[in-house]
């Protein structure tokens, strides 16, 4: 059963050039896409592609020109919490301690506090932070802080769970661990995720199908259906490396096209950096 | 620093200093603040005493400091600061109230941040010592007048603060309170404004201190027969050289007083202890 429904979505924005120029950006264009119930889902595009854009659609933070969005079958609209968001750059709330973050959104719930304090140990408990639950973020690692993103996302228990370039900020090492943790997660919970990232070997490791963007406007190049098991995953068979060949042929073949198409691009080049009117409290 | 609850890691973190209890960090803390002022009291009492500068132009801090017990004994002094001080306390804490709450709708609404450009810029530009006279015709000598003139210049230095701090709040930290389910006052409560917190206390910092200078000024020009302002220009009509002098003294000791004490306590226990600020 499809989760998340995309269908002809069209998204664009304005950006103020200067001196009155404007010029509209089309981000996204006729994208169709279905996320299935209980599936991990990567999205993998070029840089500028529009990955972040769609997420942020799909969260409900930017609105979207035409097409449809449904999640469950009821349209989006406006950021609810049928849907959890986990950022790339964390987004904790640096005055919030690591379970008061976890909390935040259990409380604008409102569920009782004891029901509050259940679910949040809980969440803590699966990202391993249990005993850092009384301590404010920034005295975290990245990969912790971001555990606590995921908690944080998961403790409302939403429909689906969106997750913007989750460790791409973070090192080799925590990056690989986390990975793995996010693996099992999904294993455990069955959650429906949307995951973005610029990394064949994450999308090939994690998901169950891949969705290639093009270049922007965001369109749906390829959708690829990764056909391993969580052994052959962990244990790096060579089946993952044939699917990595793949998608970063594919990949390339649009930077072959990016590349070729701003030869002879009919926007006008601006005259100083422009200004991406921001869109989150219209 | 006073995180010390939270044991990250026992073997990683090892307390390296138990510190000698609440008041023994509190007498340190007094200390390291005051001396750098007592050592440039010491100077000034130097070069008052080596008589390079006539004493009767510059006395020295010994006599300065009996006139303040004169005064005090006299039963100047107390009304003097408690006139000066409930000015300020009232007025600033209406503009920051004001300034805050403002400030914080600027910088989420776009049309509103539009229309309030040009005015703030346009009265942000005017010394609210050039305002007194106006003030006057409409409020008279009064109370209201000095406090609504030092609100007015402290609450648009609030507001500025306010609204660019709200801008400079990184994106997805809204975005994050928005999915989360943050709408309404529980979003600008609870997201928005400790957010923009840091850049909100140093409005609070720069508007009292603005705040305290306006109010000093004013007290001349509406002379209501109380406060240090007034209490320093009334020894100039009088040549009460160290009367001018520990009026001078006794407003820097409170400045010193409030953004120690108050405004950077509260600093300390929010956006330091939370890591937004740097701690040197």
């Amino acid at each position: 059963m499809s989760k998340l429904v995309v269908k002809d979505l069209h998204k664009s924005y304005v950006i103020n050039e200067g001196f009155g120029v404007r010029s509209r950006v089309h981000a996204l264009r006729d994208l169709n896409m279905e996320v299935n119930e209980g599936e991990l889902l990567t999205i993998i595009g070029p840089s500028g592609c529009g990955k972040s854009t769609f997420l942020m659609v799909v969260a409900g933070i930017h609105p979207f020109d035409s097409g449809t969005l449904l999640l469950d079958g009821k349209p989006i609209t406006e950021p609810g919490l049928d849907r959890g968001v986990v950022f790339q750059d964390f987004a904790l709330f640096a005055w919030r301690s690591v379970r008061d973050n976890v909390k935040f959104g259990l409380s604008m719930k409102g569920l009782p506090e004891e029901e509050q304090d259940r679910i949040t140990d809980h969440y803590l408990n699966l990202v391993n932070l249990t005993e850092f639950a009384d301590v404010f973020p920034h005295r975290l690692s990245g990969g912790m802080k971001q555990r606590v993103g995921i908690a944080r996302a998961m403790a409302t228990e939403p429909e689906i769970l969106l997750m913007d370039e989750p460790f791409g900020s973070l090192d080799a090492q925590s990056r690989k661990i986390l990975q793995v943790q996010l693996l099992d997660i999904w294993r455990e919970t069955k959650k429906t995720i949307v995951f973005i990232t610029h990394s064949v070997r994450e999308a090939v490791f994690l998901s169950q199908r891949v969705v290639v963007l093009s270049s922007r406007p965001g369109r749906v190049v390829e959708t690829i259906t990764i056909d391993l098991s969580y052994e052959d995953r962990i244990s790096l068979s060579s089946s993952l490396m044939d699917y990595e060949r793949h998608l970063e042929k594919l990949i390339e073949e649009q930077l072959e096209d990016d590349f070729g198409m701003s030869m002879n691009v009919s926007m006008p080049a601006p005259k100083h950096p422009g200004f991406a009117k921001d869109e989150m409290l219209d | 620093m006073a995180q010390g609850d939270v044991r990250l890691n026992s073997e990683a973190v090892e307390i390296i200093d138990e510190g000698k209890g609440k008041w023994m960090y509190y007498l340190s803390t007094l200390w390291e603040n005051t001396w750098p002022l007592l050592a440039l009291f010491v100077l000034w009492d130097l070069l008052a005493r080596s008589g390079v500068i006539h004493k009767a132009l510059f006395p020295t801090i010994t006599t300065v400091i009996v006139t303040i017990g004169h005064l005090f004994t006299e039963g100047i002094l107390i009304p003097d600061i408690l006139a000066s001080l409930s000015r300020l306390i009232l007025g600033g804490t209406i503009a920051c109230l004001l300034g805050t709450v403002f400030g914080l709708i600027m910088g989420t609404n776009r049309v509103i941040e539009k229309i309030m450009i040009p005015p703030l810029n346009f009265f942000l530009s005017i010394p609210g010592i050039a305002l007194y006279p106006i003030v006057i015709l409409f409020l008279g000598l009064s109370e209201t007048t000095l406090i609504a003139t030092l609100g007015f210049e402290a609450g648009l230095t609030v507001l500025v603060n306010t609204w660019t701090g709200v801008k400079s709040v990184p994106p997805n930290m809204l975005y994050a309170g928005r999915v989360l389910g943050a709408k309404g006052w529980d979003f600008f409560r609870r997201v928005l404004f400790p957010a923009a917190l840091p850049s909100i206390i140093t409005g609070y910092r720069l508007g009292f201190s603005r705040a305290w200078r306006i109010l000093v000024a004013g007290e001349l020009l509406v002379s209501l027969g109380t406060g240090l302002g007034y209490r320093i220009f009334l020894a100039q009509d009088f040549l009460q050289i160290d009367v001018m002098y520990a009026g001078v003294l006794l407003i820097g000791v409170f400045g010193f007083l409030l953004e120690r004490v108050v405004l950077r306590s509260l600093e300390v226990y929010t956006v330091q202890r939370w890591g937004m600020i740097r701690e040197l």
